[in-house]
């Protein structure tokens, strides 16, 4: 199960591309080489996307779930999310906000 | 950990994996429900990818919140005994070993316990008129802790050994009673922070400054949060009022001559054959290394079989109390608990005394093999084999002799109850 949730979040993290965690959560890198923050991104990328989908979990079957993972489009995998989480453009934009200060707590 | 980058220094990598470790914290702070299964046949789960489990609208001070789905359902939270989730934790872990392949499964089972089971567990009770409500179960460490003064300290209150160490054979679970200083004997772990090892001097001198903190109700609340039986009979003198106190004294104390007297107390008392049974239906018989008592009893249904061990072994006294549900399917996947089951029903030993004897000198002689020296307990064993005939007829102490004169009755109760429990699962 946690399998599939990795497989689910990283389609849906391909689909954010343009959301750099570590901008988000304001990090200084200034001292790191390239290959440094590449892998901080990554990594806070899987850790922000199984935050999110943990939370989100609340709102699906493992039906629901399982069938997500079969799916290879990450936008499809947001269109699946929107049916069935109502207003999740906002739920998702909550959570970063949680994640992010509990992330500066 | 993160992949080591090939342009990087290695303070620039620690940095990043302290950063990663931080928003993993926050990830596991959520907690991932585990999957139990339906253990009796109730669909009953708790989900590995599901909702986290929240303790916000448990308004039963005993029961804790669970996902629930039966078939067709989708997953709602609802409230169950706690003593009731662990047992379907214990249960399904314990299922899983059985049924997995066993590389795989391990796995899983590590994934699952040191993954899922992190949510709160508000576990109030109440058995000494001390109300607890702070709990937490420590994933990493198969461990309910509660919170000291201080941040981020924790003490060990009941602990659960890793599914693979397996220090008991079959499909025992560990539960140790107040584990602090002796969790580790348990655990190749050496990770361990809560707990340390007696066996080197510091491990004592750490055991001596510990010993005040160890207190007759922390010893309560690892018995009564485990719905265990009352650990008197381990003693052929306490009674009920009095069950904790005297193992209260043993932590306290180290009376390690008391431990040895109650050894030889469990040696008669197999000599003489003697199964006893308890006005509570439990049926206690010396465990096969004559170190503790096997207990069987029936709980909500189940029966159980508990381990309970007190040991010299490590040269400092503890005492142990192993416990795993076990359900008709599981009882008969263990041939040796099987063989043990039916020899009680029967109210016999004799067989099982010569399987045991049996599996020793066989054991004893691939050790032979090795150049070591027979197992502990292996004359005790052909002693009994010689001279036991397992009816209590032998002339007793004045405390044996009480007890086996509740015995045929009580033993004929349990033998009742089982064929009942029986026809009732056939019918």
């Amino acid at each position: 199960m946690l399998d599939l949730c990795k497989k689910v979040l990283n389609k849906l993290l391909q689909t954010l591309q343009r959301f750099d965690p570590i901008v988000y959560l304001s990090i200084d890198t200034s001292s790191f080489y390239e290959d440094d923050i590449k892998a901080l991104r990554k990594g806070l990328n899987e850790k922000i996307g199984q935050y999110i989908l943990l939370k989100f979990s609340q709102h699906l079957s493992e039906g629901q779930f399982e069938a997500m993972s079969n799916l290879t489009d990450g936008n499809e995998i947001i269109r699946r999310l929107q049916q069935s989480i109502p207003n999740m453009e906002d739920k998702l934009q909550e959570e970063l906000e949680n994640f992010k200060r509990e992330y500066h707590i | 950990m993160i992949e080591p980058a090939t342009n990087s220094s290695p303070e620039a990598s620690s940095r990043v994996q302290q950063l990663l470790d931080r928003a993993g914290v926050i990830v596991d702070r959520l907690g991932y429900p585990v999957k139990v299964g339906a253990v009796t046949g109730t669909a009953f789960m708790l989900t590995a990818c599901g909702t986290p489990a929240s303790t916000e609208n448990s308004s039963d001070s005993n029961e804790v919140p669970v996902i629930q789905q039966r078939a067709g359902e989708v997953f709602q939270t609802v409230t169950a005994p706690l003593g009731e989730v662990k047992t379907r934790v214990e249960g399904f872990i314990a299922d899983r070993e059985e049924k997995g392949r066993a590389e795989r499964v391990k796995q899983e089972n590590d994934e699952l316990i040191a993954r899922t089971l992190a949510y709160q567990v508000s576990a109030p009770y109440n058995p000494a008129g001390v109300v607890r409500d702070d709990l937490l179960f420590y994933p990493e460490k198969h461990t309910f802790v509660e919170e000291q003064p201080g941040e981020g300290n924790y003490r060990t209150v009941v602990s659960f050994s890793k599914p693979e160490k397996e220090w008991s054979r079959g499909l025992m679970k560990h539960v140790s009673v107040d584990t602090n200083f002796h969790t580790k004997q348990f655990s190749n772990s050496t990770d361990d922070r809560d707990v340390f090892l007696v066996s080197s001097k510091e491990g004592v001198k750490r055991l001596e400054m510990e010993r005040s903190k160890i207190s007759l109700t922390e010893i309560t609340l690892a018995a009564d949060t485990y719905d265990l039986p009352t650990l008197a009979p381990i003693t052929s003198r306490i009674d009920k009022d009095q069950r904790y106190k005297v193992l209260d004294s043993f932590l306290r104390d180290g009376s390690v001559d008391d431990l040895r007297s109650l050894n030889d107390d469990f040696r008669r008392t197999l000599q003489y054959g003697v199964l006893i049974t308890r006005p509570d239906n439990s049926v206690w018989f010396p465990d096969s290394d004559l170190q503790g008592w096997n207990i069987i009893m029936e709980r909500g249904g189940m029966r159980h079989i508990i381990r309970a061990r007190i040991s010299t072994l490590f040269s400092e006294p503890y005492v142990v109390i192993n416990s795993a549900p076990v359900n008709s399917d599981h009882w008969k996947k263990s041939e040796e608990d099987s063989e043990v089951w039916a020899a009680l029903k029967n109210g016999d030993l004799n067989g099982y005394v010569t399987k045991q004897l049996d599996d020793i000198h066989k054991q004893n002689e691939v050790r032979a093999g090795r150049g070591q020296k027979p197992l502990p307990g292996t004359e005790d064993w052909e002693k009994i084999a010689r001279t036991s005939n397992f009816t209590p007829n032998a002339p007793l102490n004045p405390s044996f002799q009480d007890r086996l004169n509740q015995s045929d009755t009580a033993k004929q109760i349990m033998v009742d109850k089982a064929r009942a429990a029986e026809e009732s699962r056939q019918s």
